[in-house]
């Protein structure tokens, strides 16, 4: 499986990448923001799953999945942030992410998420 | 030759050549062009376009040729020979950044290795001679030949090795012969070697070079100062380390003696005559039945089987049985940094506590920072349980046991991981030395040819129980 790492921040992107780990085998690719990402995304697209911080420079992790979903409502999005207030989960539920991690969160946690994540999207496929 | 007198057509012997000489004596004013187009004709040489052309510029002026050196009238084109397909030898790896003594002087390929490029067929073309007549090419044969070991590769422009061996490659064919067989010493002639497969020595190794071998390594007589690391190894005559060289197999070990030598197996060592000062080290069981360890050290984690160990004249030879000193040594270095990761894990996570119990209040950088300790410390608790996995898996043999044929003697040093004992006299054989724990008290417990079981002095191995590092190291 393919996953799309997006995150301004290259300690979490390894955190993340070693969280994954366990998912065996894996390819991971990395964006900074939102603008590198939809390049990665285009030059090479067919993820199983994205990662999406909020708050990036360039464009934020929002704007970024809006763009996503315009053309993909397929890939499983987990938001990855530190916004834990409940309007902006809403907010980035309504632009159409699957799940959402609040920072901090444990190397568990994470995997929790990623998990149930893609229970339910290879549920919906089936 | 052929001509008038004042003109004379010459040809070369392999018509390849044809000029005209005017004899200036006869003809002072030169030849009219008719003249000399006659005289050529007549020679039956056909003229090549730029003497024709010269020809009928002085025919268009009215002047003679007039010429006191000979003058090219035609020139052949000689056939252009055919080339069968044929190799180009690829050249060996440069082993330029390495010492002298650890270069490999002989054809070694290893499967899969490219040997020659493919140049392919280029074909043939007639010539022709000064007289118009067609020179034909000579036919080659049908090229290149793959002999045993070799193929080409999937696209068509390698010979590539399909097995390990020693090569031959030229312009005509290539061979790989599997396996690798030396008839005599591994010296400056050889260099070392470094094989995939099994490797035959008919004689020695000789000091300062190496052998490396992914299978079984058999030299017929002697290992010296050398390096031998291999699948298997049995030397025929001895092994003769002069407290330089090392021999390592993962598998076993056999060959007739060993003096001085440091020696490691992950299975068993079996020597049949004597080792005398050397640094046996085994993870199977150390034998040597009909022979006698004196000096240096043996350890064989399932035990060790000697006919003799130790000598009369009380020379110091320490047994190590049932643990790999170094291991174990290393388990217990281990042991201590395992307690420090988890110290360090417990002091994050009493850091990220109370962080983790009023996140609301903390910015984004903090609960990032947050995650990165929680991290760390999941990372360190998972690789101290790595290590500590590692630790328990050379856990001690405490059952293995020191077999003797003839006799243990006085002065030698029996020692498990957690106790030893010093043998106070000689001990005639067949005889057996256990480690006992009665009522938690540790001890050595020898049973000799009387075959009455009795208690010998022992002592607690407390800190590293890894012998000296050298043979000689160890005696002293």
């Amino acid at each position: 499986m393919r996953i799309l790492l997006v995150d301004d921040s290259r300690t979490m992107r390894n955190i993340q990448k070693k969280a994954l780990g366990v998912l065996g085998e894996i390819e991971v690719l990395e964006a900074g923001d939102g603008v590198e990402a939809l390049a990665v995304i285009e030059g090479s697209p067919g993820f199983g799953l994205m990662l999406i911080d909020w708050n990036m420079p360039n464009m934020d992790g929002i704007t970024l999945v809006k763009k996503i979903r315009e053309t993909d409502k397929q890939t499983p999005l987990i938001m990855v942030t530190t916004e834990a207030e409940k309007a902006r989960v809403l907010e980035a539920i309504k632009a159409g992410v699957n799940n959402y991690v609040i920072k901090p969160f444990t190397p568990e946690s994470l995997m929790d998420k990623v998990n149930a994540t893609l229970s339910k999207s290879q549920a919906v496929a089936a | 030759m052929s001509g008038t007198s004042s003109i004379t057509v010459l040809v070369s012997p392999d018509r390849m050549l044809a000029v005209v000489t005017i004899n200036a004596a006869e003809a002072p004013a030169g030849v009219p062009v008719a003249r000399l187009a006659a005289a050529i004709e007549q020679a039956g040489v056909r003229p090549d376009p730029e003497f024709l052309k010269r020809l009928a510029a002085l025919e268009t002026s009215g002047e003679n040729l007039v010429s006191a050196t000979p003058v090219v009238v035609a020139r052949g084109t000689p056939p252009q020979q055919p080339r069968a397909p044929q190799l180009q030898p690829v050249a060996p790896p440069s082993q330029d950044h390495l010492p002298e003594f650890q270069r490999c002087k002989l054809p070694i390929a290893r499967a899969g290795q490219r040997l020659a490029l493919i140049l392919t067929a280029q074909p043939g073309a007639a010539g022709i001679d000064v007289l118009g007549q067609a020179l034909p090419f000579t036919p080659v044969g049908r090229g290149y030949e793959l002999k045993r070991g070799v193929k080409v590769s999937e696209d068509g422009q390698w010979v590539e090795a399909t097995v390990s061996g020693m090569y031959r490659v030229n312009a005509d064919s290539a061979e790989v012969e599997a396996g690798l067989s030396i008839p005599a010493d591994v010296d400056l002639s050889t260099g070392s070697i470094n094989f995939d497969g099994d490797v035959t020595i008919g004689r020695n190794v000789l000091d300062r070079f190496e052998v490396l071998a992914t299978g079984m390594v058999t030299v017929q007589g002697s290992v010296e100062a050398a390096t031998v690391r291999a699948k298997d190894l049995v030397v025929e005559r001895g092994i003769v380390c002069k407290d330089r060289g090392r021999c390592e197999a993962t598998g076993n070990i056999r060959a007739r003696h060993a003096t001085n030598a440091d020696v490691f197996a992950g299975g068993d060592i079996e020597i049949h005559g004597e080792a005398a000062n050397c640094r046996l080290t085994c993870r199977g069981t150390l034998r040597c039945p009909s022979g006698a360890i004196s000096g240096g050290v043996a350890s064989g984690f399932s035990g060790v089987v000697a006919g003799t160990i130790g000598s009369p004249a009380g020379v110091r030879t320490l047994v190590e049985v049932g643990f790999d000193g170094e291991l174990l040594d290393g388990a217990r270095r281990e042991q201590a940094e395992i307690g420090r990761m988890l110290a360090r894990a417990s002091e994050l996570r009493g850091k990220t506590a109370p962080l983790l119990q009023h996140q609301r209040n903390l910015t984004a950088q903090q609960k990032e920072l947050v995650t990165e300790l929680l991290f760390e410390a999941e990372e360190l608790e998972s690789s101290a349980k790595q290590r500590r996995e590692k630790f328990c898996a050379c856990a001690e043999n405490t059952a293995a046991a020191v077999e003797f044929g003839r006799c243990i003697h006085a002065g030698v040093i029996v020692r498990w991981s957690d106790v030893e004992a010093l043998i106070p006299a000689d001990i005639p054989g067949p005889g057996t030395l256990r480690r006992v724990a009665t009522n938690g008290e540790l001890g050595v417990v020898a049973v000799g040819r009387s075959g009455r079981e009795f208690r010998l002095k022992s002592r607690a191995v407390i800190g590293p129980v890894r012998a000296p590092g050298s043979p000689a190291e160890a005696a002293a």
